[in-house]
């Protein structure tokens, strides 16, 4: 299995505060991993590296064997890195449909200036609701949609530019079990379609159901990574979540 | 009968999925609890049902026999409980004096307020000698002593506390969990949510264990993390259908 992400020797800190330190690890080609760990582990700074919001100390992440390093989120969508927000983020004034052509304008960020909505992005915008199942809703308003179908038009809306890679942040926050069930549905279909997830999740039923690969970090490093059978049967994990060191 | 009786609460923020699903339990007078869980048990959302920042969905809160979930949380203040939240609640333009004397706002007699101040100069000397400083100027620690400090102040038959810890130093927390422990000598029923479930149950008599707003299970404190439940409610359950295939 090569890695589509790769992640080498990352560090960060915040004023004196090491978040994130010699973190490694690497995403498969083709996998669901999850990136886990107790609170303060530094999962989110280390997601927020890999997705181009924050740049490292030091440290390197390589996709599909490019440095992308300090790229800005735009440029990483482009090679083909998408990613959601944990508290999702609309375009209230805009309708879905327009949400969804805004995420990937398929003339570059210009061609929105012109404010015409080419077919082909239509038609996938649409493809693409009807996937999530919330097609119905596309000339709606954003700011009408309850949080559930919020949730499910930035899905949606990340698959838009067509990724290799889905970095997902906590898909499972907020999100009623049933409304869980459906998103843990489509992405299986998309990964078995091709597309790598990479997910930071709270939620252990989901990451446990969902992912094949677990990197556990605490502190600021990566832990452990295994199975998801060898996670939970991890001493050393159980124990970081219990805060016993 | 327990001093404070929480009867098959389901509540949630505004249209988002139930956190806290038909949770019951009992906190007994003089007792010090803890309460643990993985992120998203409903810990924090049961401290603001109880202090009545949250409405319940159904069920309902007794304290000392008498329904209070409906009430104001400053009714529910004059009535003995008490909460210090996990976000920062000083007034930093104030002196640390000024800030202790907020605690005791509802007392009229000035005898009594003197001798509640002694009582928190006597269990955190440095705020005695810091006392004509703005809060704001004091460290991490000494600013969450004032914030212990200003609870006890109120004299609460019951003070829940939400995860004084976080972003404190190891020592610093060492000294919050001992001042907790005091809290317990004093007579005040605790009730203390701790990421940290080492430490937290480390600092109580009782634990309380919470998994998806329910309980699963309670007992003495010591006990609580050796239960071979403790795994599968942080960890995951054993996955048949992934061992299958």
């Amino acid at each position: 299995m090569t890695a589509l992400l790769e992640v080498q020797q990352l560090n960060k800190a915040y004023g004196g505060l090491q978040a994130v330190s010699q973190c490694s690890f690497e995403v498969a080609t083709g996998s669901i991993t999850a990136l886990i760990g107790p609170n303060g582990a530094g999962k989110t700074t280390a997601f927020n590296i890999i997705n181009g919001v924050l740049a490292p100390d030091s440290g390197t992440v390589l996709f599909d064997g490019k440095n992308v390093t300090g790229l800005l989120p735009h440029r990483l969508t482009r090679l083909g890195i998408s990613r959601t927000f944990q508290i999702t983020r609309d375009l209230g004034e805009m309708t879905v449909l327009e949400n969804m052509v805004v995420s990937a304008p398929a003339g570059g960020v210009r061609s929105l200036l012109g404010s015409k909505i080419l077919q082909r992005e239509r038609d996938r915008a649409l493809e693409l609701l009807d996937f999530v199942g919330i097609a119905g809703l596309a000339s709606l308003p954003a700011k009408k949609l309850s949080y559930g179908q919020k949730k499910l038009l930035e899905f949606a809306s990340v698959l838009m530019s067509d990724p290799k890679l889905v970095l997902l942040d906590e898909p499972a926050s907020g999100v009623n079990p049933a409304l869980m069930e459906r998103i843990i549905d489509r992405i299986r279909l998309l990964n078995e379609q091709g597309i790598t997830f990479f997910i930071v999740e709270h939620n252990m039923p989901v990451v446990m159901e969902l992912s094949d690969w677990i990197i556990v970090m605490a502190h600021g490093e990566v832990l452990v990574s295994g199975s998801p059978a060898e996670i939970q049967e991890n001493d050393t994990v159980l124990d970081a979540y219990l805060g016993r060191a | 009968m327990a001093l404070l009786e929480v009867d098959n609460v389901t509540a949630g923020y505004g249209a988002g999925p139930d956190i806290l699903n038909g949770l019951a339990i009992e906190i007994e007078a003089g007792r010090s609890h803890c309460i643990v869980g993985p992120n998203g048990a409903g810990k924090s959302t049961l401290l603001k049902v109880i202090c009545g920042i949250l409405r319940p969905r159904s069920g309902e809160v007794r304290f000392e026999g008498v329904r209070v979930s409906g009430l104001r949380p400053d009714q529910l203040l004059a009535a003995g409980i008490c909460f210090v939240p996990q976000e920062q609640s000083l007034f930093s333009e104030m002196t640390v004096r000024e800030n202790l004397m907020m605690g005791a706002f509802l007392v009229r007699d000035r005898s009594l307020v003197a001798e509640r101040m002694a009582r928190v100069f006597d269990m955190f000397p440095v705020l005695s000698e810091r006392s004509q400083q703005l809060a704001g100027n004091l460290s991490g620690g000494e600013q969450q002593m004032v914030v212990l400090g200003r609870a006890l102040m109120v004299d609460p038959k019951v003070l829940m506390i939400d995860e004084p810890s976080l972003g404190l130093a190891p020592k610093l927390a060492d000294q919050i969990f001992a001042t907790i422990r005091g809290f317990a000598e004093l007579g005040i029923t605790v009730i203390l949510v701790e990421q940290n479930a080492w430490r937290g149950l480390e600092a109580v008599d009782w634990g309380i264990v919470l998994d998806l707003g329910a309980k699963r299970f309670e007992g003495p404190a010591e006990g609580i993390l050796d239960d071979p439940r403790i795994r599968e409610i942080y960890l995951g359950s054993q996955l048949s259908k992934r061992s299958e295939g």
